[in-house]
């Protein structure tokens, strides 16, 4: 299964009467595009931001991010999702690359992020290199606006409108290419069978909060066996879920370094065989029946060794500690990418909530819970005042140590757990952990 | 050592002066001595004095033995 | 230029050995002992006063020596607080952790000392204030104050203090995230150890599992009257002239020696370790190892049997690993006499 993504290097975006792309400039209708991502009404006060790497510009509460693109075969970017339920990983695929499409709300919570386009900031995330398209918006429903963050309509508004923005390329000719390409029966040529797990943001009990598989929330799904082209093709979206600082956004999954830098050593220093999907079991036996599958079909895939992603802290350590001793007892040789938490205060240990032995191989990209301090921003791109209104993980209105989040010059104190990007679980990071 | 004691399963009392230490090197049992150059008595004190001193430490070794500790415990 | 007050013991103050370990605190204006070589490395700051104190004092006076030295600093002005090198030396080490903690604390500068790692004074204080990492013994003065001019030098110019390993102190209980080289991100850092570890190639986790086994706390005796006691001590007692040739410190080796009916005798006994006063011990080698206190018990009946030999070497100064081989050879020893317990006495 060939899937080849076909990018187009945008240089700079700039609002204007037609939207299109030409010399690598995108041009956006700003009232044609509000419409577009937002067909049924179901936002209000819709309006488009751009903000450019470097600017003094400060984007939050953070929703969704998306990469914009279009199938030129007509298929949707994201099927189940935006359009009809069709397989993905196959054929071509257009890409807008250098920027990002990024739903902003009004109202903060758990399940929203903070970014910088500059400073401090702006080095802990790869979300600050991008020209970041957002749009702000209010849901026409208050009570789902203030109530718990579902943001169904956000997250369907960025994908409506990275679809809608990626269309200006799909007569166009791609600057270069990615291609991506497994042969399933080619010989092994004694090269070592790898396979990438990666936990999913699973963790919510109710429908519209979890990742989305072909459109279909992933709560309860059982680990499935996944081709690599299927997570960059759009199969998989990024749900509501908690704790913006470390979770995987659409954004991620449609661009996974791991799944890059695997495909770049396939056939030269190991065999890439495919993708399992892992999840977070609620309960004991739920975790169970995810590990049985997850070390079961890695097994049948004869796997020497699998890198196992987990975007999480507390509950999600147990189903990746437990997953990664399942696998190694079947001989599968394992590697953690992970998340620590070592506290705000730096002194929580451990800083997994469940540490074994057999774990021996760990890379640790970044700490949940680091205290950041961030410089005011002369532009803010959605509410300010969310940092100390609402509850986001990482933020407080009082704190005998800190300070109340958001100081009266607009400068903020939280900590990582809400910083859009700090965890770049999947691969982005070049952060690590050190005992001071 | 006493740490290698206990492992061994022998109770073990540690007789020593810098009590700290040794509840931060793992012992359980610990007797506080007189002082570093003379654990069981003070040699200040006339002959008769350290005697009931050596003594009565000793004594005190024995009831650390014979008492159950579940951490550290300075008798 | 920024001012630095220094700690030293009674020793590298050039008052005397074990014998001037009971010398209270005094304050000197400049720079005494290993305060000068220090000086001559440091940049951006200078050693004003220097702190001398005995180790004895210290270690059995310890509110009173804070108080008196508090009463020093109160009234300097000082930027940075350097105590030690201390290498292995346990009393030193001890008391350079707890003054650092002390002024650290109460004058909010910081505070750095250096010793060697198995010396008590760092798992007590290693939380507390920056514990260089120090060598085994005076030999190392020199490389320990390049140390410490180093670090010294980095928090009197305002440089970041990197992670402990990059900077050689003790990991104080905090961990926190680091920024790496642009190219070093997670997905290639992952597959480099995956390769590593399907080749059987040696790998070092990013995070570490130490867990360390804990040891069952052996049950009381029951009856003590009935039960079988062993005596061991490291306070290195020995026959006079050391004829098993114990060290002084860094003992590889143990003796052991027939436990007295009776009582050690002046004379016949002496002390051979390098870590105290012997005086009190050679006029009387039972404050280490009190027989008639034992013999007494053991013939009143509170104590059930004593085992035949007391085993005897020196604390001071000993690597872990011989101390735990000893511990082993003499638990043998124990086991074929059915020992339940044992005593054991350190200076």
């Amino acid at each position: 299964m060939k899937l080849e993504i076909g990018n187009f290097r945008v240089k700079d975006v700039t609002l204007g009467d037609e939207t299109s792309f030409k010399n690598r400039i995108l041009t956006i209708n700003e009232e044609e595009a509000i419409a577009a991502l937002n067909p049924e009404g179901k936002l209000k006060n819709v309006k488009l931001h751009i903000a450019k790497p470097g600017e003094s510009v400060r984007i939050l509460p953070i929703k969704e991010i998306v990469e914009a693109r279009v199938r030129p075969d007509g298929r949707a970017v994201f099927p189940g999702d935006t359009g009809a339920t069709k397989a993905a990983g196959e054929g071509k695929i257009y890409a807008l690359k250098g920027m990002a499409v990024i739903a902003v709300g009004k109202y903060g919570g758990w399940e929203e992020g903070i970014l910088d386009m500059s400073g401090p900031g702006a080095e802990l995330t790869h979300y600050s290199r991008f020209i970041n398209v957002c749009f702000t918006a209010e849901d026409a429903d208050p009570a789902v606006d203030q109530g718990q963050h579902q943001n169904l309509n956000f997250r369907k508004g960025a994908k409506l409108l990275g679809e809608y923005l990626g269309k200006t390329v799909e007569k166009l000719k791609p600057d270069d290419w990615e291609v991506y390409e497994i042969d399933e029966r080619a010989e092994d040529n004694g090269l070592p069978r790898v396979a990438l797990i990666m936990q999913l943001n699973s963790f919510y009990e109710t429908l519209g909060f979890d990742d989305t598989f072909y459109g279909l929330d992933v709560m309860f799904m059982i680990p499935p066996l996944v081709h690599p082209n299927e997570v960059l093709d759009g199969a998989l979206c990024s749900g509501a879920i908690c704790l913006s600082g470390y979770r995987a956004f659409t954004f991620d999954y449609q661009n996974h370094p791991l799944i890059k830098s695997l495909y770049a050593e396939h056939g030269k220093t190991l065999n890439f065989v495919g993708v399992i999907l892992s999840m977070i079991g609620q309960t004991l036996e739920r975790k169970e029946r995810g590990i049985i599958r997850v070390a079961q079909t890695a097994a049948m895939m004869r796997c020497d060794g699998a890198i196992f992603t987990e975007p999480g802290v507390s509950n999600a350590d147990i189903d990746l500690f437990n997953g990664i001793i399942r696998l190694e007892e079947k001989g599968i040789k394992c590697v953690a990418v992970t998340d620590e938490d070592t506290g705000r205060n730096g002194r929580n240990d451990p800083s997994k909530v469940m540490l074994d032995r057999r774990v021996d191989a760990i890379i640790s990209t970044s700490n949940a819970a680091q205290i950041i301090e961030l410089p005011v921003m002369e532009r803010i791109i959605g509410d300010l005042d969310s940092v100390i209104r609402d509850a986001y993980p990482g933020s407080w209105a009082q704190n005998p140590d800190y300070g109340p989040s958001l100081r009266s010059d607009g400068s903020i104190i939280i900590d990582s757990s809400c910083y859009t990007g700090n965890g770049g679980v999947v691969g982005w990071s070049n952060k690590t952990c050190k005992n001071f | 050592m006493v740490v290698e004691f206990e492992k061994a399963g022998i109770t073990t009392v540690h007789v020593a002066n810098m009590t700290p230490v040794s509840t931060s090197l793992g012992c359980n049992r610990i007797v506080k001595s007189y002082g570093i150059p003379f654990p069981y008595c003070d040699p200040s004190m006339p002959e008769e004095v350290q005697v009931e001193q050596r003594y009565e430490l000793f004594e005190k070794v024995l009831r650390a033995l014979g008492t159950d500790v579940i951490e550290s415990t300075v008798f | 230029m920024k001012k630095i007050v220094m700690y030293i013991n009674q020793f590298y103050g050039g008052i005397g050995g074990e014998e001037m370990a009971n010398t209270a605190p005094s304050i000197a204006e400049g720079m005494v002992g290993p305060a000068v070589a220090l000086n001559s490395m440091l940049q951006g700051g200078q050693i004003t006063h220097t702190v001398i104190c005995g180790d004895d004092y210290m270690n059995e006076h310890e509110e009173d020596s804070i108080s008196v030295i508090d009463g020093f600093l109160k009234d300097l002005e000082f930027d940075l607080f350097i105590a030690g090198p201390a290498f292995f030396a346990g009393r030193y080490g001890v008391n350079c952790g707890r003054i650092c903690r002390y002024v650290q604390n109460n004058f909010h500068v910081p505070a750095v000392t250096c010793m060697y790692e198995e010396s008590p004074g760092v798992d007590m204080y290693r939380s507390d204030i920056y514990i260089l990492r120090g060598g085994h013994s005076g030999a190392s003065m020199r490389k320990d104050l390049k140390k410490v001019s180093g670090f010294a030098n980095k928090l009197l110019n305002d440089e970041p203090i990197l992670w402990a390993d990059a900077e050689g102190y003790f990991p104080r209980g905090i961990r926190s995230q680091i920024i790496l080289p642009a190219d070093q991100t997670a997905d290639k850092r992952a597959i480099d150890m995956l390769l590593k570890k399907l080749k059987g190639e040696p790998f070092e986790s990013e995070l570490p599992i130490e867990l360390l086994e804990p040891v069952p706390v052996p049950p009381a005796i029951e009856d003590i009257s009935k039960a079988r006691i062993a005596f061991i001590c490291t306070g290195g007692i020995v026959p006079a002239k050391n004829p098993d040739r114990i060290n002084s410190a860094g003992a590889t080796h143990f003796a052991s020696y027939d436990l007295p009916e009776k009582e050690l005798k002046a004379g016949e006994w002496e002390s051979i370790h390098g870590g105290y006063d012997h005086t009190y011990a050679n006029a009387d080698p039972m404050v280490f190892v009190p027989v008639d206190a034992l013999r007494r018990l053991e013939g009143e009946g509170k104590i059930g049997y004593l085992h035949p030999y007391f085993y005897s070497t020196t604390g001071n100064l000993t690597n872990l690993k011989d101390a735990r081989r000893m511990a082993n050879e003499i638990v043998e020893f124990l086991g074929k006499d059915n020992i339940q317990a044992a005593v054991l006495t350190s200076a």
